[in-house]
């Protein structure tokens, strides 16, 4: 297993990295976010009859950002994955060691998105527990891998399933209770996420279900990851 | 076959290809509707005072405010969408029916015609939404700024997606939209727009639809041959990037031209 990941993680690193498109995103959306978003959304989360504080706008949107950056490198990395992956699989490769190289490459790639959108929320604005807010982000980051993944394994489009991300993201990204006042979803993808987000913004501590809840989204998000990539490469997806 | 049947084959060719992609037939109609009405149902009627363009200061809502404006955003977003697509199949098959024989002025013109078609498409129907669902002052000049914010966007998009390929233009576009006609121009978050987003190009169009929108008497015709300039300058630049992916050499107008050449 450890010798797949030596060998292909980097190959699939490496094709990642050629791709402009995915350069691009990650120096864009963090600052996009983070800088352009966050200091319009407190007026916005108002004008819907939410609630958010400009403190918290800042971590949110930073979560956000890493969230919709992971789940579309993560779809990109299916698409452009699909054909490579069945023939390595079909050279002998495991279909297992196949997917968990992948798999490695998408959690890498939502790890330094984190990393972007946690420095640029600290040179903007800061942040109370930082430990607790760089988890957040990066459970967020994680849970939108699995999203993007499971996308790419139903739509083949580059540009229908990459929109699609783009899609549930907004509809997860505005169904934040705190931006606004209707009931809305009664749960989210980056719910948990957004809370302890928000707590370790105001200098909250969240609690210990909190916590549970964020980790326990981001297992399943890594398990449905590994499971469809590893479809992918035996032909079933 | 005459030139106006050429550039009409050529349109014909071009909706066809269109129309294989679903987001084409679905966004244009689907997008505005979707994401006007949700905006009102969503939003307070809180009031917030917004100096227009013309001098005049009106107390809009909330809630108006965000319908009209998403209604800028869609049909932004959608054009330069379609631009890009448009541009991308232009690069792909002009060449070809220009060694066909097909004109320069005929392929540009064709183009240029169904960048026109498909933002007034999506314009009537972000307009119509708009109309149904906040109470709009002046109907012609909202629908006018619509049309100029779909046409510098179609532009737009068509050259981001002749310098960048269809998916990273579709995301550029979208950035540029939000940016522009989101954030910057956007009466929610300021009572006028700040002093640089004067400099971006949804300016004129965008002070034109708020006005069309809510002013009692309408008197910014200024900034509506601003965003026509804007909307000018950019559809230029794209005949010029249209015209550089053609063959210098002459064309064969007595070659003829077939229906397989795209």
């Amino acid at each position: 297993m450890l010798s797949v990941l030596r060998t292909a993680g980097p190959l699939f690193a490496r094709e990642s990295a050629r791709d402009r498109l995915s350069i691009a995103l990650l120096a864009v959306i963090p600052v996009w976010f983070v800088v352009i978003f966050s200091s319009v959304l407190g007026d916005f989360s108002a004008a819907l009859g939410g609630t958010l504080a400009r403190q918290s706008a800042g971590a949110l949107s930073a979560g956000w950002a890493a969230a919709l950056l992971s789940g579309t490198l993560a779809f990109f990395q299916v698409t452009a994955g699909r054909t490579a992956d069945r023939r390595l699989a079909l050279a002998g490769r495991c279909a297992a060691q196949v997917a968990a190289a992948r798999l490695a490459v998408c959690l890498l790639a939502a790890l330094v998105a984190s990393a972007a959108a946690l420095a640029t929320l600290a040179l903007v604005s800061g942040v109370e527990h930082p430990w607790h807010a760089a988890a957040a982000i990066y459970g967020a980051a994680i849970t939108y891998v699995g999203i993007g993944v499971l996308i790419g394994a139903v739509v083949h489009g580059p540009l229908e399933g990459s929109l699609l991300v783009v899609l549930v993201f907004s509809i997860d990204a505005f169904s934040t209770p705190q931006m606004t006042s209707s009931t809305g979803l009664s749960w989210t993808p980056t719910r948990n996420a957004s809370d302890v987000l928000m707590s370790a913004a105001a200098g909250g501590a969240s609690t210990t279900s909190a916590w549970a809840q964020l980790a326990g989204t981001a297992v399943v998000s890594v398990a449905l990851s590994a499971a469809t990539f590893a479809a992918i490469a035996r032909g079933r997806a | 076959m005459t030139s106006g049947s050429r550039v009409l084959a050529v349109v014909r060719y071009d909706a066809i290809d269109q129309l294989r992609r679903p987001l084409a037939v679905l966004l244009p109609i689907a997008l505005p509707i979707y994401v006007v009405t949700r905006s009102v149902a969503q939003t307070l009627a809180t009031p917030r005072p917004v100096e227009l363009a013309g001098g005049q200061h009106i107390i809009a809502t909330m809630r108006e405010l965000h319908g009209a404006g998403m209604a800028a955003i869609a049909v932004g977003f959608v054009s330069a969408l379609l631009g890009s697509f448009v541009a991308r199949s232009a690069q792909s098959a002009d060449r070809r029916l220009a060694v066909v024989g097909f004109g320069s002025r005929e392929l540009i013109a064709s183009r240029l015609l169904v960048l026109l078609a498909s933002a007034t498409l999506v314009t009537l129907v972000a307009a119509s939404v708009v109309a149904a669902s906040v109470n709009v002052e002046h109907w012609a000049a909202l629908t006018g700024s619509l049309w100029l914010t779909g046409m510098l966007f179609a532009a737009i998009g068509a050259l981001l997606g002749t310098t960048l390929g269809v998916l990273p233009a579709t995301y550029a576009a979208l950035f540029a939209v939000l940016v522009d006609l989101g954030v910057a121009q956007n009466p929610m978050f300021n009572a006028r727009p700040p002093d640089w987003a004067q400099l971006l190009p949804g300016y004129g169009s965008a002070r034109g639809l708020y006005a069309a929108a809510f002013a009692p008497t309408f008197n910014a015709a200024g900034v509506l041959l601003l965003a026509a300039g804007w909307t000018a300058v950019a559809l230029a630049a794209v005949v010029v990037a249209m015209r550089r992916n053609l063959p210098t050499t002459p064309s064969h107008p007595s070659t003829k031209a077939t229906a397989h050449a795209q």
